[in-house]
């Protein structure tokens, strides 16, 4: 008979008792020291600095609840039972809904007391509660069966959005500033995605020629990278400021003035140089992840493959339709991918030089002060890029062949 | 393979002299923008000489990617670590995740909450170094092959030791690419963090652009392009000495 | 020296050591065998504890490890893997002087020591500056060997050391490591899958099966008295000709009939009345061929009669074992075959009778 000396930890579930959950533990204690920091923050106007109230000014039971769920969470975090993430995921939503919820009642009260031009936001303890509630789901989410699995992941977000099409959010203040421009945002929009997926679109299909041309020939493989990672590491401002110079001595101005120019960004002061130069640097900064990935993609193709297929009797050209591409495809497509997120932001940049888009809030906000309007800009582009990265990764996965080792995008 | 290696060395050496210079010398820059665009009155930024302006930028970039190594190399060590393997994946997760956000976003988001200048630029600019660098610390201490850690740890080195002996001297070209990566970057946020007023080479850009001084932005533009290429190549230069 | 006593080693619902116990012998060679999963590299490393022991004991030069602080018991331990491990950051003379340098020895005698034990694993000096990616296969190996040993720590733990090069290097790296060990007399535990390397190396082995001890002898027992199936089927159904490759030729070379090149066909018809050959030998006592008494005629002069050969080509020398003879014997039809020295001269003949003899005592057990 053996007796086990040290509590060495085997396989399967039964054992997890004992093991406190440190990132579990970490949310927690995260979530219970994000209720002192300001809650909600209440202007007079939307330029205006703004007292910062904590919870118990904004409502007292909330501060009795999520005192609660958070102390609820660390116990489950430190002493296990069973289905213990189970559990916490659904505390941590709860969380999530409780705060999205209360904070959009809040805000439309304290609104009520006050002028037509105040505005409410959201402050760091607001924030870093759902921080810490996405910790806790982060956690809970990797030890809970497949069911629970999804449940827990989505219901926060799916919340979240359904709140907001139902205009619950509507008191908050960056959906006041959304309020008073609907239809420019809506404009804004539409340009700064041609801008970005056309800079991609086109960038692409330069791009996977010379990708090609420096994977089949030496001697254009060191001419090709030396510029292509050069102009990388350019900084995109500067680019757009290198390419406004000569383009407006071509005399572009006109055809800026013409399609780009809006009253509000004379107000800014910048001229419409407009969206050629932009165009232009943006489809410079997708030629090198497109040309590098296309040109790994046929380096990397074992050769072992294309010699089989040769001397099966294909041609060249249906080696290349029939064994390259269908293998080269997910490679290139990431490659696309980095590109596209990477254009969202240098879009966004590009309004600073009159080409519109997202970044026109950005700047004007920046210029007026007005957080509010910061927010409008700057969230809109994260979730463009997030939502392009994500469209992205989904088309790899279609393109992958089945039958390719399915590695992560 | 050494000598080669001195070559680059002695060359972007010379370069960054020359640059230097360059840059120092306002005159040669008033000439030369006046020469190609006799149109404009003022061509040099009044705000501070070029030389400043690089050196303003140089500031900011330096002490944000300071503070991001001091951080975020430790913590890529720590996640790799048996006290703190348990937080590997949502690290891994949130810098994954945060590397999709434009910089540009993540700068401006930092105004609400620090005001305008230098010390949101740079808190911005740490923030978003820190992907990178984070990144590749825990790739690169992955890649160290588990048969050289069974040696290390049989000769009877402590797991401080096996660390700082083995680990990091072979993870070390990895994690300079990644701090290469996150300075590169770093310098083209803060070009834009001349909007928000943290001053810089982006501040004659934003001026020129605004008072639609063309000499202006390529007083900006021209430098911050080859200032991001020279050190793009020095600290590439870096990396290529720990290849084994 | 070393003991191990009732040591056992459960993952999950595998026992991977069962209930083990072995003494090692200063100055011994302990070789661990068996098939796969049979335990040996788990056994061997709870020995420098790079794995811990569900229970049991173990003791190294009577101190019970689990006492020490396990860095400082692998720092008195010699340690070399299959993959050797050298860091490929280091020069060759840094991998060695690892183990001094974390023991805090001054640079003067960490110096002396790569010099020593580059000449004890037969490479020039100028190693120490080389990088592991300029050694080929063979050399890495034996710089593992030498690293292990640059503390000089008493004991050296090895698992399948020889394992990954080609059969003629580690032909040389098991005779090389026969030799160190004739000088040093470390202790030595070594893990292999080889049975012929085991029976080469060892003083004894332990054959492991399923986490446990199955037999623990000198390599002539286990070969001639194999304790039960598993044994018997495992080292083979020619246990005989392993057991040859342990002896040495020393023990059975006979006298054999030789005459000088420039002797008269009469002392040749003399030399030896019965035998059928008779060795020729020049003035120094090189061996240079073979007379056939069945055709000889009183007339027929020796460089007539004379078979010439080259001594290297059909002798072996007195270093060799009697299964290297029986090989020389068998690759040239004879049914002996001439020893000779270091010098080619010859010194006397084994015969086939005579390695019948010693594998008949084997195969009637």
């Amino acid at each position: 008979m053996f007796t086990v000396r040290k509590t060495e930890r085997p396989s399967g579930s039964g054992n997890q008792r004992l093991v406190p959950d440190n990132v579990a533990t970490a949310g927690s204690v995260i979530g219970l020291l994000s209720l002192p920091l300001g809650w909600l923050t209440l202007k007079s106007s939307r330029v205006a600095a703004g007292t910062s109230l904590r919870l118990w000014e904004v409502e007292w039971g909330l501060v009795a609840l999520f005192v609660g769920l958070w102390s609820a969470c660390l116990v489950l975090s430190v002493i296990a039972i069973r289905r213990r993430a189970v559990l916490l995921g659904i505390l941590a939503n709860i969380v999530i809904v409780l705060a999205l919820v209360s904070a959009s009642i809040e805000a439309s009260r304290l609104l009520a007391a006050e002028s037509l031009t105040a505005r409410v936001a959201p402050g760091a303890g607001f924030w870093l509660t759902l921080f810490a509630a996405y910790v806790l789901v982060f956690a809970a989410r990797q030890k809970a069966s497949p069911v629970w699995k999804h449940l827990i992941s989505w219901t926060g977000l799916a919340t979240f959005f359904g709140l907001l099409f139902l205009g619950w959010f509507d008191s908050i203040s960056v959906m006041q500033e959304y309020l008073g421009q609907e239809e420019r945002f809506a404009q804004e929009l539409i340009k700064h995605v041609y801008l970005f997926a056309g800079s991609v679109a086109i960038g692409t299909l330069m791009g996977i020629p010379l990708g090609v041309w420096a994977a089949r020939s030496r001697s254009a493989e060191k001419p090709i990278f030396f510029i292509a990672n050069i102009t990388q590491t350019i900084p995109s401002l500067a680019l757009f400021g290198l390419l406004i110079a000569p383009l407006s001595a071509l005399s572009f101005a006109p055809l800026s003035a013409l399609s780009f120019a809006f009253p509000t960004l004379r107000e800014l002061g910048i001229r419409g140089v407009g969206a050629a130069p932009a165009m232009i640097a943006l489809i410079i900064y997708t030629l090198l992840p497109v040309i590098q990935n296309t040109y790994v993609s046929l380096r990397n193709l074992d050769p072992a493959v294309i010699d089989a297929g040769r001397g099966m009797g294909m041609s060249r050209m249906q080696v290349f339709r029939r064994i390259e591409v269908p293998l080269a495809t997910p490679i290139v497509l990431e490659g696309v991918r980095i590109a596209s997120v990477q254009s969202v932001g240098l879009t966004a940049v590009a309004a600073l030089i009159g080409a519109g888009g997202l970044g026109a809030f950005v700047f004007q906000g920046l210029g007026q002060a007005a957080p509010d309007l910061i927010i409008l800009g700057a969230i809109p582009i994260i979730v463009l890029a997030l939502v392009v990265d994500a469209l992205m990764r989904v088309v790899i996965r279609i393109s992958r062949p089945r039958g390719l080792a399915g590695g992560g995008a | 393979m050494g000598h080669h290696r001195t070559t680059n060395w002695v060359l972007l050496g010379i370069l960054v002299v020359i640059f230097i210079a360059l840059m120092a010398s306002t005159e040669l820059w008033a000439v030369t923008l006046r020469f190609l665009f006799p149109e404009e009155t003022q061509v040099i930024h009044p705000r501070a000489s070029p030389l400043a302006l690089l050196l303003e930028h140089l500031a900011l970039v330096a002490i944000s990617s300071t503070i991001t190594i001091l951080v975020g190399v430790p913590l890529g060590i720590w996640v790799t670590r048996p006290s703190g393997r348990d937080f590997l994946p949502i690290v891994s997760d949130l810098t994954s995740f945060g590397q999709t956000f434009p910089p540009i976003a993540v700068l401006a988001l930092a105004v609400p909450i620090l005001g305008f200048g230098v010390v949101p630029t740079v808190f911005a600019l740490f923030l978003y170094g820190l992907m990178p660098v984070v990144r590749n610390t825990i790739a690169g201490l992955n890649a160290v092959p588990h048969h050289l850690l069974d040696a290390a740890y049989g000769m009877g080195m402590s797991r401080f030791q096996a660390l700082l002996r083995v680990e990091l001297p072979l993870s070390m070209r990895v994690i300079l690419a990644g701090i290469r990566i996150s300075v590169i970057i770093n310098i083209g946020t803060a070009m834009i963090g001349a909007a928000i007023g943290a001053g810089g080479l982006g501040s004659p850009i934003v001026a020129g652009l605004v008072l639609d001084n063309l000499a202006y932005v390529i007083e900006g533009a021209l430098p911050a392009a080859i200032l991001a290429v020279l050190v793009d190549r020095l600290l590439a230069n870096v990396e290529n000495s720990f290849a084994y | 020296m070393i003991r191990l006593e009732h040591v056992t080693k459960v993952y999950g619902e595998t026992t991977a050591v069962n209930d083990f116990s072995l003494e090692v012998a200063k100055g011994e060679v302990c070789v661990l065998i068996g098939p796969s999963g049979c335990g040996k590299t788990t056994t061997l490393r709870m020995i420098n504890r790079l794995i811990e022991p569900a229970s049991g004991k173990i003791y190294v030069e009577s101190k019970d490890t689990s006492q020490l602080k396990p860095e400082r018991l692998r720092l008195s331990i010699g340690y070399a893997i299959q993959s050797v491990g050298l860091f490929p950051h280091l020069t060759v003379a840094q991998n060695i002087a690892t183990v001094p340098d974390l023991l805090r020895w001054e640079k003067p005698r960490i110096g002396r020591r790569i010099e020593e034990l580059l000449a004890l694993v037969g490479l020039p000096g100028e190693y120490a500056r080389k990088y592991p990616k300029e050694l080929s296969g063979g050399e890495a190996q034996r710089i593992g060997v030498a690293r292990a040993l640059a503390a000089d720590p008493p004991i050296l733990l090895m698992d399948e050391p020889f394992g990954a090069v080609d059969p003629l290097t580690r032909e040389r790296l098991q005779a090389q490591f026969v030799r160190i060990q004739q000088e040093l007399k470390k202790t030595v535990i070594l893990v292999t899958h080889d049975l012929d390397e085991a029976i080469r190396l060892a003083d004894r082995i332990a054959i492991m099966a399923a986490g446990k001890l199955v037999q623990y002898d000198a390599p002539e027992t286990i070969l001639s008295k194999p304790i039960n199936k598993f044994v018997h089927d495992f080292v083979g159904t020619d246990r005989a000709l392993k057991r040859l490759s342990r002896i040495s030729v020393k023990g059975y070379i006979r006298q054999s009939p030789s005459v000088n090149i420039y002797a008269s066909m009469a002392e040749v018809l003399a030399a030896c009345e019965k035998c059928r050959w008779i060795w020729v030998v020049e003035n120094d006592g090189e061996l240079v061929g073979w007379i056939d008494r069945a055709i000889l005629l009183p007339e027929t002069t020796i460089k007539e009669a004379i078979v010439a050969v080259r001594a290297e080509e059909i002798a072996v020398t007195t270093g060799a074992t009697l299964r290297e003879a029986l090989s020389r014997m068998l690759g040239q039809g004879f049914r002996s075959v001439p020893v000779v020295d270091d010098r080619m001269r010859l010194i006397g003949e084994i015969t086939l009778r005579d390695i019948e003899a010693v594998t008949a005592e084997t195969e009637s057990t």
